[in-house]
Parts: C-alpha cells; sequence; structure tokens
C-alpha cells in the first residue's frame, strides 16, 4: 500500500484517522495510541504478512535489550558484550536479507565457484527499522534514554508515516512527542498543515516525479547508446525524479504524522541548492546524514584525530552509505564518489580558497548528477553509456529545429535530427527539465511553506487543486524510489 | 479563517474527483462501457486505433485477419474477403509492435476461429527501443490498473473532452464513415487531393518528394523476433494459415543502409529460423521507385494496398509486374546478393 494508492488515501488514512480521535475523544488514549499501532503494522503487513513478525520480533528484542542497558549504571564487558551482541545481531539481520547474494555473487566470482544465491525478498523498510533501532540501543547504553512504555516504543518504530522510507526517526526526538498527552487531542491547525503539506507531497511524486521517470527509464533502460543530448537529458531526468520522489515521499511522511500532531525532523531541504557536498550532505535524507555522522563517523573518531585519520573516516562513513542504499559496486562507488567529494572538499578549504557562490553550485550540482549515473544504473556498462554519451563520444544530434540556426554548426559533425528517442529530444522534454531545475534551485521548498503556512484560500486553493490534479493522475501505481532501500 | 472552514473546503474540492469520474462514464471515450450513446459523444475519433479495432473484432465471427502498423490500416477487408472466402477483419493499428500483435493473436485464437492471418513485418515492430505508446484494450492489457481507477483521470478527462469537441464541431462525413465501418484509416487530405491529377501530384510532391527519408529504428531484437517465431509456431500447430509479407517503402527510405541491412538479416532469420516464406515488397520493384504509390514516405496508397492483397491471394500483381518476390531459406542469399548489389547501384546514383 503506497501513499500515492487509492487504497492508502482514501480508506487506510482516514480510517486509521477517524479511529485514532475517536478513541481519543472517549478518553481511551491507551487504546487510541494502541489502535496507531496496530494500524501500522496492519500497513506494513499489507505488502507481506509473512515478514510480520520479523517487525515484532526486532522491535521485541531491542526493547528489551535496550531497557535491560538502561537500567545500568556502570558499564562493564558483560553489558559492553550485551551492546555488541545486540548491534551485531541487527546488522546480521539487515545483512542476511540485504547482503547475501551481493556477498555469494562476490565469493562465486572471485573463487569460481557456484554457490546458490538465496534470492530473499528484501523485507520493506528493514534498512530504516534496523538504524533507527540501532541507535536506540547504542543511547540506551551511553545512558541517553530513560525506561520506555512498550506501546509508546512500538508506536515510535512502526509508526507508518515513517516505517518504510523514513525519515529515520531519532527516539529523542520521536519519544516525547507520543507520551505528550497534549498531542493527544484533535488540533484543526494540524490536520490543515497535515493536508497541505501531503498534497504538496502527492503531487511531486504523482505528477512531477513519474513524468520525469519516463524519460530515465528510456535513457538508462531502453537505450543501447546515447548521444550528447539524449545522454544529458536522462541524467538529468533522474536527479529531477529522484528529487521529486524523494522529496515528494518525504512531505507525504511529514503531513500524514501531522495529523496526528507529530512533527517528524526534517529530511529533506534544497539539497539541489546546495553549495558544497558537505553542504548536500546538510539538505539531503539529513536523518541518514545524521545517523552515519552520529553513529558512524563520530565513533570512528570523526576529525578529533589527525587530518589523513579524518578524511579516512569520511572515506569510510561514505563507502558504508553507499553499501546501506544497495548491495551493488554501484552503489559503493557511488558512496566512494561523495566520500572523494567531501575529501577534496576539506582539503580545498584548508587552503582557504573560495569559489564564488554561483561557481560553487555549479560544481556541486553536477557533480551529485554525475554520480547519481552510478546510483541508477543497474550495471557498469549502464553507467559507462550514459557517461560516455554525456561526454559526446556517441556523437552529438540536435533537435531538427535548431537546424535552421545553428546549421554552421554542421562543420564539426554535429548532427539535426529527432535522435533515436524523440521523447528525449522533445521540445517538451527539454522545457520540463529546465522549469523545474529552475523551481529545485530557486524556489521555496515544503519546509518554508509549512513555516510560512497560514489557514487562508489561498493556502486551501493551493492544496485542494495540488491534491486533486494528483489524484487525477494517478493512472499507475509507481512505487518511491527510496523504497527499494 | 477558521480552520474548520479550511477543511470543509478542502473537502468539498474533493468532489471534482467523482465528477471526473462521472463525466468520463458517461461519454465514455475509451468505449468501455458503452451505455450512453448521444451526440456528445457520437464521434469517437480520437479512440485508440487498437482498442477501436478490437471492439469491431469482437462484434463479427471473422476467419481471416490483417495486422499490421498503420501503412496497414488502409488495406480493404472486402478485398480480402473477395479472395478468401472468408468474412475478413483489417486488424491494423499505428506503431503496432511485435508483442502486440501477439497479444492479439493469441485472444483471436482463443475467442476467435481464425483461419488465416496476413501478418507484415516492419522492421520497428521488431525493434525493443521501440514502445508502443498506445492504449490496450482491457481484455489484452497485462499492466492496465483497474477499469474505474482509469475514469478518475485527467487523461480520459481530456478524451472525453476530446471526443465531446469533435462530436460538437467535427459531424463524421459519409464517407469517414465508410472507412471507420470497415476498420480502414480514412486519409481526409489524400483522398480529396485524389480526386484529380493535378492536386494528386502537387499532394505527392508536398508530402513524399520533398520529405527527407525517416527512419529511426536501425535494428531489432532478439527477443521480439523469438515472439514472431514462436506465433508461426502456434499458428502451424493450430492450424492456422499465415502469410507473411513486407511493406513497400520509398526507394529513399530503403536506402537508409543501416536500417535495410538490418530488415536483410531480419528477414534471413524469418526465413531461415522461423522457416517460413515472405512476399518481400522491396525488391526495388516499380512501386518502390514512383512516389505517385505514397501518402507520404513510408506509407503507400489505397491502390497498392489492393494490389499487395491481390498479390498475395493470385500470385500475380494487379499493378506493376515486378511488384513483389517470394523468398525463403532456399533462395534468400542469392535474392539478398542481388537486391544489395541494386540498392547499392541506387545509393550510388542518388
Amino acid at each position: 500500500m503506497l501513499f500515492n494508492s487509492f487504497e492508502f488515501i482514501f480508506l487506510f488514512l482516514p480510517i486509521c484517522f477517524l479511529g485514532y480521535f475517536l478513541l481519543v475523544h472517549r478518553q481511551a488514549h491507551r487504546k487510541a495510541k494502541l489502535w496507531l499501532a496496530l494500524a501500522s503494522l496492519f500497513y506494513y503487513s499489507w505488502w507481506k504478512v509473512s515478514y510480520l513478525p520479523l517487525i515484532l520480533g526486532s522491535m521485541v528484542f531491542n526493547y528489551y535489550i535496550g531497557n535491560r542497558l538502561t537500567k545500568v549504571e556502570n558499564h562493564n564487558l558483560k553489558t559492553k558484550l550485551v551492546l555488541w551482541f545486540a548491534v551485531l545481531s541487527n546488522l546480521a539481520l539487515l545483512g542476511y536479507f540485504k547482503y547475501s547474494d551481493f556477498l555469494i555473487e562476490n565469493i562465486n566470482q572471485a573463487f569460481s565457484s557456484s554457490i546458490d544465491l538465496l534470492h530473499l525478498a528484501l523485507p520493506l523498510a528493514i534498512s530504516f527499522f534496523t538504524f533507527q533501532q540501532i541507535a536506540y540501543i547504542v543511547d540506551s547504553y551511553q545512558g541517553e534514554t530513560k525506561e520506555y512504555d512498550f506501546l509508546n516504543y512500538m508506536v515510535f518504530v512502526s509508526f507508518f508515516p515513517q516505517l518504510i522510507a523514513g525519515p529515520i526517526v531519532h527516539h529523542k526526538e520521536m519519544m516525547p512527542q507520543f507520551e505528550d498527552s497534549g498531542n493527544q487531542r484533535l488540533k484543526l491547525q494540524n490536520v490543515c498543515l497535515g493536508l497541505f503539506i501531503f498534497s504538496i507531497g502527492l503531487f511531486k511524486k504523482v505528477v512531477i516525479a513519474d513524468t520525469f521517470a519516463k524519460w530515465a527509464t528510456i535513457g538508462y533502460d531502453h537505450s543501447v547508446s546515447l548521444t550528447l543530448v539524449e545522454a544529458w537529458v536522462t541524467s538529468l531526468s533522474y536527479s529531477l525524479q529522484l528529487y521529486f520522489d524523494f522529496s515528494g515521499y518525504t512531505d507525504m511522511a511529514m503531513g500524514a504524522a501531522f495529523l496526528f500532531n507529530i512533527e517528524l525532523p526534517p529530511n529533506f531541504n534544497s539539497p539541489y541548492k546546495a553549495t558544497s557536498i558537505q553542504d548536500f550532505w546538510r539538505r539531503w535524507h539529513m536523518t541518514l546524514s545524521r545517523f552515519l555522522r552520529d553513529y558512524i563517523y563520530i565513533p570512528l573518531g570523526g576529525n578529533r584525530k589527525a587530518e589523513f585519520r579524518t578524511l579516512n573516516n569520511l572515506m569510510t562513513t561514505f563507502l558504508l552509505g553507499g553499501l546501506w542504499h544497495g548491495a551493488g559496486w554501484t552503489f559503493i562507488f557511488w558512496g566512494f564518489l561523495h566520500g572523494a567529494g567531501l575529501i577534496v572538499h576539506r582539503v580545498w578549504n584548508g587552503f582557504g580558497y573560495r569559489l564564488p557562490k554561483w561557481i560553487a553550485w555549479f560544481v556541486t550540482f553536477q557533480f551529485v548528477n554525475i554520480a547519481w549515473v552510478f546510483f541508477r544504473a543497474t550495471s557498469w556498462s549502464d553507467a559507462i553509456k550514459v557517461l560516455k554519451g554525456m561526454a559526446g563520444m556517441n556523437g552529438v544530434i540536435l533537435p531538427e529545429k535548431l537546424a535552421g540556426p545553428l546549421q554552421f554548426l554542421g562543420q564539426w559533425n554535429i548532427q539535426f535530427s529527432a535522435g533515436n528517442y524523440p521523447e528525449l529530444m522533445s521540445k517538451t522534454t527539454l522545457l520540463l527539465i529546465f522549469v523545474f531545475l529552475v523551481v529545485v534551485g530557486w524556489f521555496k521548498n515544503s519546509l518554508e511553506l509549512k513555516d510560512e503556512f497560514q489557514i487562508n484560500f489561498k493556502t486551501v486553493l493551493f492544496s485542494a487543486f495540488f491534491f486533486v490534479v494528483a489524484v487525477l493522475s494517478m493512472n499507475r501505481l509507481s512505487a518511491f524510489l527510496y523504497f527499494n532501500f | 479563517m477558521k480552520a474548520t472552514t479550511w477543511i470543509k473546503i478542502w473537502i468539498l474540492a474533493l468532489l471534482v474527483i467523482p465528477l471526473v469520474g462521472v463525466i468520463n462514464y458517461v461519454i465514455d471515450p475509451m468505449a468501455y462501457n458503452r451505455k450512453f450513446q448521444f451526440s456528445l459523444n457520437a464521434n469517437k475519433s480520437r479512440l485508440d486505433e487498437r482498442i477501436q479495432k478490437f471492439n469491431l473484432m469482437k462484434e463479427g465471427d471473422f476467419e481471416c485477419f490483417v495486422f499490421g502498423s498503420s501503412r496497414n490500416t488502409i488495406i480493404d477487408p472486402r478485398r480480402m474477403e473477395k479472395h478468401s472466402g472468408m468474412k475478413s477483419i483489417n486488424m491494423a493499428f499505428s506503431a503496432a509492435t511485435m508483442n502486440e500483435i501477439v497479444d492479439y493473436i493469441n485472444y483471436i485464437i482463443v475467442h476467435k476461429k481464425p483461419r488465416l492471418i496476413l501478418l507484415p513485418i516492419d522492421l520497428f515492430a521488431f525493434s525493443e527501443k521501440f514502445q508502443s505508446n498506445g492504449t490496450m484494450p482491457k481484455e489484452l492489457s497485462k499492466d492496465s490498473p483497474d477499469q474505474w481507477r482509469e475514469y478518475l483521470t485527467l487523461e480520459m478527462l481530456s478524451h472525453s473532452l476530446d471526443t465531446v469537441y469533435y462530436s460538437l464541431n467535427q459531424k463524421i462525413s459519409k464517407e469517414q464513415q465508410f472507412y471507420a465501418d470497415l476498420g480502414m484509416r480514412y486519409y481526409k487530405e489524400f483522398l480529396e487531393a485524389r480526386k484529380s491529377t493535378s492536386t494528386h501530384q502537387a499532394y505527392v510532391s508536398k508530402n513524399v518528394t520533398e520529405k527527407k527519408p525517416y527512419w529511426h529504428v536501425k535494428d531489432f531484437s532478439q527477443s521480439r523476433f523469438e515472439l514472431f517465431r514462436d506465433l508461426i509456431q502456434s499458428s502451424r500447430e493450430k492450424k492456422v494459415e499465415v502469410k507473411v509479407f513486407t511493406n513497400p517503402l520509398t526507394i529513399e527510405q530503403l536506402q537508409i543502409r543501416e536500417s535495410f541491412e538490418s530488415q536483410m538479416k531480419l528477414l534471413e532469420k524469418i526465413v531461415t529460423e522461423a522457416d517460413v516464406e515472405v512476399l518481400d515488397f522491396n525488391n526495388l520493384n516499380e512501386i518502390n521507385r514512383n512516389h505517385i504509390h505514397f501518402i507520404d514516405r513510408v506509407h503507400y496508397n489505397y491502390e497498392i494496398s489492393n494490389c499487395i492483397v491481390d498479390r498475395i491471394f493470385t500470385n500475380k500483381s494487379s499493378c506493376a509486374k515486378d511488384f513483389g518476390a517470394v523468398i525463403n531459406k532456399e533462395n534468400f542469399q542469392s535474392y539478398k546478393s542481388q537486391i544489395m548489389g541494386e540498392i547499392d547501384l541506387n545509393s550510388s546514383d542518388s
């Protein structure tokens, strides 16, 4: 049941909302919370009920260990071992489902063996709830948690708006909200805000992201080779698809949570406005960056050690970040590219150099755009195909309509035609790419719109228009890209 | 404004969604339910040919079918009927890909009693690069959402508005209706131009001679070829005769070497691996060489479509002596060398 499905929008969400506040209205606060937890588990099971015991078992295990660790004031070897056991168990579970086949493939390749692949279906959200709970038990060990109620813990892990694709919420920001009885009453202001943000997110996903998806798919999956313009259209289409897909999902999660008076942490803050790679990671998937920083980079030593060690920590963190996104060498390489980008940025800053803002923006955006090629491509050859095209190595074909004014370019072997993939060269495609690059680079984002939100005619008409158009554009169901991670 | 008013307006705006559904259901531009037939939805000319043809096919006990792309949409089923003695239908539709054609044929094999299928070969139909953008009928669509959901879309609303617009502003002429009933494409401008020799020549000059050759597909995929091969095999098992032919193109179109070589490779696979005889109308005959036989660079005209049918059924051509050559696994190599030699000659001449 995707956020952009009729089942979710017109059945699950309203029923869940009405049931919750009906119980709240009857002063049955614990029952309301239980309703929310059960509804979230139902939502999870909709995808595959056989994985319900997995998330339940994971919650019970981590809650038990976390509570035990919280109670210990002076840690010893035994509690340290318990901590490591818990962390490794979580990682083993994730590794088994997500990385087994990747490992087997590499063993087979390295040793010419023929071990059968397991072909396991990746349980939905496993990467997210595993990280969320690792953070909880590590913090429990460090004495940064208190003894939580199991029902609240269950809602914290399974709360449906953030369960499937984040944000990767932290117990410190969520548990107080679930425990606060003040949040258990209907706040119409939040309902309006929730519907407003949810509508924007739905529009981003259904109308914008899915439009760019068509062109990205043609370029990556259906093309044999791409000429210069086709390759750039392909890569930019994917960059925009991913942007609107992920920010759309984040908005919808945030909007749905607001209906229940829960504010999710910001996860997406106009990343394509970034003027450095460091800035990019402060804006893109912010809760993942926070997790990687707090639970990998800092424990490795962060920037507290020698410079070389700091750079090494950065690279390790991003290689693991790449691996988290997917079990494949292209993902690891994508992580490597970002690690390398951060290292270059740090060294550059160390020399005290500063680029003009617009050049810094341009360089950052192009770097991110090129790195996404490895993120999207399903194989090295696909990535190379797109990059070769972007470098003009498969020739340059410009749209036929430019043949008149730009005919003189013919002397440099530049041709004019509809190309091999006319959809990638059409005026509409080029125009939409330009328009939405302007939108992502200069327009206000959802966080800013949320902060400025007021209850008035403008916001209700804007929101209703986006919602209605999006619902009427839901011709096909298309999953969110981050559901795969 | 109060929050309750805000929410009420928001919910009220949602009524647009069922309203769109009702409009689409009543206008029914895709002819899904056919519950309401009135002047506002009389002209469903915007309807995808795939669905039009499918609806037409469901209504009769047809035994003889012609498939293929837009090039074949002008084949007259009455002529097929005259030669075969079987009730015939034109099932060709624009930009038909081999996978779509296979889906249709599999359907008719199950639901009808086909005895003869005319199956033209277009290179693009075999290319993985060429993806159909048409709408398949519900009965054949594999990835289509539930029908009720399709009523709730802006895409269908735009078809509904088109239908209403065309129904109000463009009454279907008798001639257009005549072609529609036969399942044939109606090239209005061409048919009007053809009424006199001078306008016909001017039309051909503008739409054929002065246009650059255009063919953006230059290869074919093994998977689509296998679909074709399996189709031939299963038709044989079901005792359905399949006659395979190519669509004639202008000489300039054929001189796109990469495409032509791919087309020859495809034909070679068809005659050798699928072991089927092909009637090739691109043997650089008189029709290929004269623009007057075409509506545009890649579409031959109505007379040629009649000649094709005559040639298929009688082995005699009614329009040019050299129109069509039978190729099979025995003669393919010699045919190929001869035709490649001639096409080279033409390339160097031009």
